[in-house]
């Protein structure tokens, strides 16, 4: 029986002239590269270019591609690189093209649109508080998180050390579960508390 | 025993699956048996999920993939990253003003300096520039504009744009063997005179021409040489590196060799449709 070819058998036909198979490595992969830059630089049209970039940059070193390593943290590792030094060029020029990450917000099937609506601020502050960590600490987050990658291969991606990454990403969950527990007693409290204690609460009432 | 402290502070490690076998069972062995750290682990989760969900990305255009093999059909092939393509696009781009001054001052200076060129001539340079090539280069027309010929002596292979993808009937004899099959997405990529130099002495009419297709999406190729035959020579069907077709045309016997990296099949029916 034959099944998928692997990334590293897609690299090596790639190698050999066959086009066709790299075009295979970017569809399958191109939604999670594109994932982790939109994370990082928030514009779907910066992400989509800067993307694009790790495609044709990972095309022109595939020879310098370790075909006995995972094929992700490379690509990851490159598209990482490609959307920190953009982020550095934004900041020297003051200029973060923040996009406001869309939430659906009160869906018309939920039961309940007051807790919708409460979850999407909530989501937001959470994006928002990632938003405000240091890029390399936002970096390990989005990895760790939403690509569910190992402390050893986050490391690789960033060029750094195991210890390195428990360190930024103990920093970055003590910010987050600020939020969380600021959530979870929102949530626990009786209206008067939550009128009391919750911004989201309020926002939602005005 | 671990401490409810000390597991709690582990949780983010368990969870993670990055702790040691003999710290993973200790935190196992202390999870069992509190309630408050099996409650605080069940929250870790909880953020975990609402985090995970918190930063939705969109969708890529759909046609993402096609825009970067397209890139890379056309500009980023390795062999076609030379020098001169590094310095335009990487650090050294200072250099770009300082080649273009240089390049400058050697086409003034040539040209005022030319034996050939002379001032009367200047005036009409088109006629003059042919002149020098009909007795110098060997120059065949393949159905290319007058600008074209004025600019691409045909020493090397050429790129062509893909409206030119009928060849036309050359000056020195060489009729059109335009395929009437070509495998889909194969566009005309250029035409080419294996081994002639500048001034080479040699009878360019006896040497082969090379039509080359491609195809930018997958990186395949077919190559169609053309050589004239003094008589009939016996065609094959199946060479190790294509195929060979034999053909006449106005009095005038051509070797045609069809090659390329792709299918067999595919090669022979480009081969069978030669017209």
């Amino acid at each position: 029986m034959q099944g998928k070819p692997t990334d590293q058998e897609l690299v090596r036909r790639t190698l050999a002239g066959d086009l066709r198979s790299f075009e295979e490595i970017v569809k399958r992969h191109q939604q999670g590269v594109f994932g982790v830059i939109f994370r990082l630089v928030k514009n779907k049209e910066e992400a989509e270019d800067l993307a694009q970039d790790a495609f044709i940059k990972c095309y022109q070193n595939l020879e310098k591609f370790d075909q006995g390593r995972p094929f992700i943290p490379w690509i990851y590792r490159i598209a990482s690189n490609l959307a920190l030094t953009r982020l550095r060029q934004l900041k020297r020029r003051r200029f973060i093209p923040w996009e406001q990450v869309s939430f659906q917000i009160a869906d018309q099937e939920t039961a309940d649109p007051v807790t919708s609506l409460e979850e999407n601020e909530f989501k937001q502050e959470i994006s928002c508080c990632l938003k405000n960590l240091k890029p390399l600490d936002q970096l390990v987050v989005i990895l760790r998180y939403y690509k569910e990658l190992n402390y050893d291969e986050i490391a690789y991606i960033l060029q750094t050390t195991h210890n390195n990454v428990e360190v930024r990403l103990c920093r970055a969950r003590k910010k987050l579960r600020r939020i969380f527990t600021e959530y979870q007693e929102v949530k626990s409290c009786s209206p008067v508390g939550k009128q009391k204690n919750s911004s989201i609460y309020t926002s939602i009432k005005n | 025993m671990l401490t409810c402290r000390e597991t709690e502070e582990l949780l983010d490690l368990y969870l993670d699956q990055e702790l040691d076998p003999r710290k993973r069972e200790n935190c196992e062995q202390h999870l069992r048996q509190c309630s408050h750290c099996r409650m605080l682990l069940q929250l870790r989760k909880q953020e975990t999920e609402v985090i995970k969900n918190s930063f939705p990305v969109p969708e890529l255009t759909p046609d993402f993939s096609r825009k970067v093999m397209a890139e890379i059909s056309l500009n980023n092939k390795p062999q076609s990253r030379g020098i001169l393509s590094r310095i335009l696009s990487g650090r050294r781009s200072w250099m770009v003003p300082v080649i273009a001054a240089s390049l400058l001052i050697f086409v003034i200076s040539g040209l005022s300096s030319s034996d050939i060129l002379t001032t009367s001539e200047r005036d009409g340079a088109q006629e003059g520039a042919s002149e020098i090539r009909g007795t110098q280069e060997p120059y065949i027309d393949f159905g290319r504009t007058e600008q074209q010929k004025q600019l691409t002596p045909l020493a090397d292979t050429k790129a062509l744009s893909n409206d030119e993808s009928s060849i036309s009937s050359g000056e020195d004899g060489i009729p059109d063997f335009t395929p009437g099959y070509l495998p889909a997405g194969f566009v005309q990529e250029g035409v080419s005179v294996p081994g002639s130099q500048r001034g080479d002495e040699a009878d360019h009419t006896k040497q082969p021409i090379v039509f080359s297709y491609h195809n930018p999406q997958t990186g395949g190729y077919i190559n169609l040489e053309i050589s004239k035959a003094d008589s009939a020579a016996e065609p094959s069907t199946g060479r190790e590196q294509g195929i060979t077709r034999s053909a006449e045309k106005e009095g005038q016997h051509y070797l045609l060799t069809i090659t390329g990296n792709i299918p067999l099949e595919e090669l022979k029916k480009v081969a069978d449709s030669l017209r």
